[in-house]
């Protein structure tokens, strides 16, 4: 993976990462915001809940007190007669719509009254509001009359000097009041008593959470709760009568889900501007990986080619940082590389000529012993002209052979050999290099022929050329034992010109075939230094042509020069 | 004078002669006064305090009597007209008591409607409501307890006792009465106080010269 696809990566993982972090954190937040403004708006709720508690109980202790003041009453009361009292109480009732009203005696006997079970009038006179009444105290109550929870306010009816007795006023504590409460808050109530759930102000789904309320326990503070498929939070304030013993529960709540749905919308936002984020980031990362992964591209495309060998190019050094820092060093290290290379190369041939000067040195033994031969003989003996010719030419041949060995050592040492170029026919040359050896070779049953072809004039080094040529039909030639034959030829081919020469020796043995054009590469013979090949290979590659061979063991060899068309 | 009158004479001496007295001493207990009471602002704010709130320093009003007899007669023959007037928000007096047959005028002397009524069964009545300056009147047959109040103003109320017949008597400040002149017979003692129920004895007269004493604790 590339330095720059793990930066654009790391980026957009970090960027990831710490939008979904935000993104969690944010929601949940908010979510702890969203809930805490429902508990909020719950006890305010409560608290208004409590005043409207005590308003309801005002008023109707206030009606009460009107119903004391009706001089009807008063003076039904006063006649002592049940009959009487009842006929007119239950005409007031009707008038006042009231689900309970009682009037006890001044020793508080039940007189008459309606709403309240026959069975539950003996202990009316225990009742809190009644001995408050007794000591002149308007007070209300919650009374659960007939499994229905009602408000209760007792005030006794009295003129100046005379008490006519005590009259109970009783309204249920219900629907209305608890829809009003919805209405001013926005929260949902409902009452609960006798165990069950008897008004609920939420529209939907009343069953479930009916159920789901009567299991809830009274809390001050406010707690989840949920039927199947909603939640809601809500707290449970105890109603308490006058003696402190709880008569009912009011459940105040809120849906939960509406008011994170209200979220939703937000959610969304942060949604979209993660991703926008995301797309952003994708963006930036793009040019800013590429602003910093641009250098150390180059600089490792530089050392790439400076691995491959090539210390030409140097290596650009194009920023302040730690990559600039590297590239310098490296450079410094090709500068270093290339002095280092050129020395090597030089002692190299210093210790290549080392060497072969050792070998020529050897190979110098025999024609100067040939040489020395001769011209001992020469100078010993009076000799016919014919034998001092014949004689002088195999001291000449050996002057030759050793000014060839001198030639290529000097062409190696130098390294590159300067070639004298001119526009030559190739043919030309080949036909003078054969003449040289054709007589020599023919002596050995080698038969050498050469097929010019139809080619142009080529940029030549002749004498160079020449002497490759020379080398290799040498070489063929000695590579055929007994009677052969060795075949040249040139043709054109690929804007320039192929020469290929052929024999029928026993081919180049394998182990060498890998390094053959290698300098010291010999067959073990004893007139060889090695380098002919080497140096042939040079030549041919100064005039930028190629050589190659192909070789079967025992069948012969085949090389081909190709020589490029230099103008001159 | 004529043979009729002599013994119509004898007859009423020998009635007299032959009368018995009851008299006696009421303890009135104060026991049972209302408490002081905290009216709430509504009650308190509506009315002017009553007028007869003075009423609570005075003692109760006493009477003693007895119920119909037939021996004892009725009372019948014209009487005069008691007057129960409206003043000051308030009715006065605040105890009548009249013979059973009586008229009684109700007079409003207030600048404001009053409207009396009454829902005893002695005396069931509604006079409907009249300025002042005008009196409306009722008879009050029937021997008993009247509760009488106004319709409009709740604190105003008083009591009309109708008593069957001459033989009663009003308590005195100390709680003493008498009642003389009564002839032999069982009769019922009755001790009454108002805002309270009655009190009865049976009481035998046998002859002229007895005395019965008896007293009550109301």
């Amino acid at each position: 993976m590339s330095l720059r696809s793990k930066i654009f990566a790391t980026i957009i993982l970090v960027t990831m990462g710490t939008l979904i972090l935000v993104g969690v954190l944010v929601t949940q937040r908010l979510t702890l915001q969203v809930r805490s403004n429902l508990f909020a708006s719950i006890q305010n709720a409560a608290d208004v809940v409590n005043t409207v508690y005590d308003l309801n109980r005002t008023r109707l202790i206030e009606e009460s007190s009107r119903l004391a003041n009706d001089p009807r009453l008063r003076a039904s009361l006063a006649t002592r007669d049940k009959e009487t009292i009842a006929e007119t109480i239950g005409a007031l009732a009707r008038a006042e719509n009231a689900p309970m009203l009682l009037v006890l005696s001044p020793g508080e006997e039940f007189l008459a009254g309606r709403g309240l079970p026959a069975e539950d009038y003996g202990r009316i006179s225990k009742a809190a509001v009644v001995i408050d009444a007794l000591n002149g105290f308007e007070s209300a109550d919650y009374w659960l009359v007939k499994d229905q929870l009602l408000v209760v306010a007792a005030t006794p009816v009295i003129t100046g000097s005379r008490m006519f007795g005590i009259i109970i006023l009783g309204r249920p504590l219900g629907e209305n009041v608890l829809n009003d409460l919805a209405g001013m808050t926005g929260s949902q109530f409902a009452l609960r008593y006798g165990g069950t759930v008897h008004h609920n102000t939420y529209r939907e789904s009343r069953q479930a959470i009916d159920a789901a309320l009567a299991s809830l326990e009274p809390e001050a503070t406010p707690m989840d709760f949920s039927t199947r498929n909603m939640r809601f939070i809500g707290l449970s304030q105890t109603l308490l009568n006058a003696e402190d013993q709880p008569v009912a529960s009011l459940v105040i709540y809120r849906s939960y889900d509406q008011e994170l749905e209200a979220l939703s919308p937000l959610r969304t936002s942060i949604y979209l501007i993660a991703l926008g984020s995301i797309g952003i980031s994708l963006l930036a990362s793009f040019f800013l990986a590429s602003g910093v992964t641009r250098p150390v591209e180059r600089l490792a495309t530089s050392i790439r080619n400076f691995g491959g060998g090539n210390y030409a190019e140097p290596i650009e050094v194009t920023s302040n940082d730690e990559v600039g820092v590297l590239a310098a060093s490296f450079e410094e290290m090709r500068q270093s590389l290339l002095i280092a290379r050129d020395e090597l190369l030089h002692a190299e041939r210093l210790s290549t000529v080392g060497r072969m000067a050792n070998g020529i040195i050897h190979d110098f033994k025999q024609p100067i012993t040939t040489i020395r031969g001769y011209t001992e003989l020469i100078c010993a003996q009076d000799m016919s002209s014919e034998k001092r010719m014949e004689f002088g030419a195999m001291i000449l041949g050996s002057v030759q052979q050793m000014m060839g060995m001198i030639n290529d050592l000097l062409d190696f040492a130098r390294g590159k050999a300067t070639l004298h170029l001119e526009q030559a026919d190739l043919n030309k040359v080949v036909q003078n290099a054969v003449s040289q050896l054709q007589a020599a070779l023919a002596e050995h049953q080698v038969e050498v022929n050469f097929t010019p072809g139809k080619i142009d004039s080529l940029g030549l080094d002749q004498l160079r050329i020449q002497r490759v040529i020379e080398n290799l039909i040498s070489n063929a030639g000695e590579a055929i034992s007994g009677a052969g034959k060795i075949t040249l030829e040139t043709r054109t081919a690929n804007g320039g010109v192929d020469l290929i020469i052929t024999d029928t020796g026993s081919g180049v043995p394998e182990e060498l075939r890998e390094t053959l054009f290698e300098p010291f590469v010999t067959l073990g013979k004893p007139s060889g230094t090695g380098l002919g090949l080497a140096v042939a290979k040079n030549i041919v590659e100064e005039h930028g042509g190629t050589i190659q061979f192909q070789s079967e063991t025992d069948i012969g060899s085949t090389f081909r020069i190709h020589l490029p068309a230099n103008g001159v | 004078m004529q043979k009729r009158g002599w013994i119509l004479l004898g007859v009423l001496l020998a009635q007299g002669l032959s009368a018995g007295e009851i008299s006696g001493r009421v303890k009135v207990s104060t026991s049972n006064a209302p408490p002081p009471v905290m009216l709430s602002p509504y009650s308190r704010n509506r009315y002017a305090p009553p007028g007869n709130l003075s009423a609570v320093s005075q003692p109760p009003v006493v009477v003693i009597y007895l119920k119909a007899h037939a021996g004892l007669g009725s009372a019948g023959g014209n009487y005069p007209v008691a007057v129960i007037d409206q003043k000051d928000l308030a009715i006065s007096p605040r105890v009548t008591i009249v013979q059973a047959g009586t008229a009684v005028d109700f007079t409003n002397s207030d600048a404001v409607y009053h409207n009396i009524f009454s829902l005893s069964r002695t005396k069931r009545f509604n006079l409907g409501r009249y300025p002042r300056g005008e009196r409306r009147s009722v008879t009050f047959e029937n021997p008993g307890t009247v509760e009488i109040f106004c319709d409009i103003h709740s604190d105003m109320n008083a009591v009309v006792l109708v008593v069957p017949n001459t033989y009663y008597a009003i308590a005195d400040q100390d709680g003493s009465y008498s009642i003389k002149s009564v002839p032999p017979g069982t009769y019922t003692l009755t001790a009454w106080r108002e805002n309270q129920a009655e009190q009865t004895r049976q009481v035998v007269i046998t002859s002229g010269d007895d005395h019965i004493v008896l007293d009550f604790d109301l």
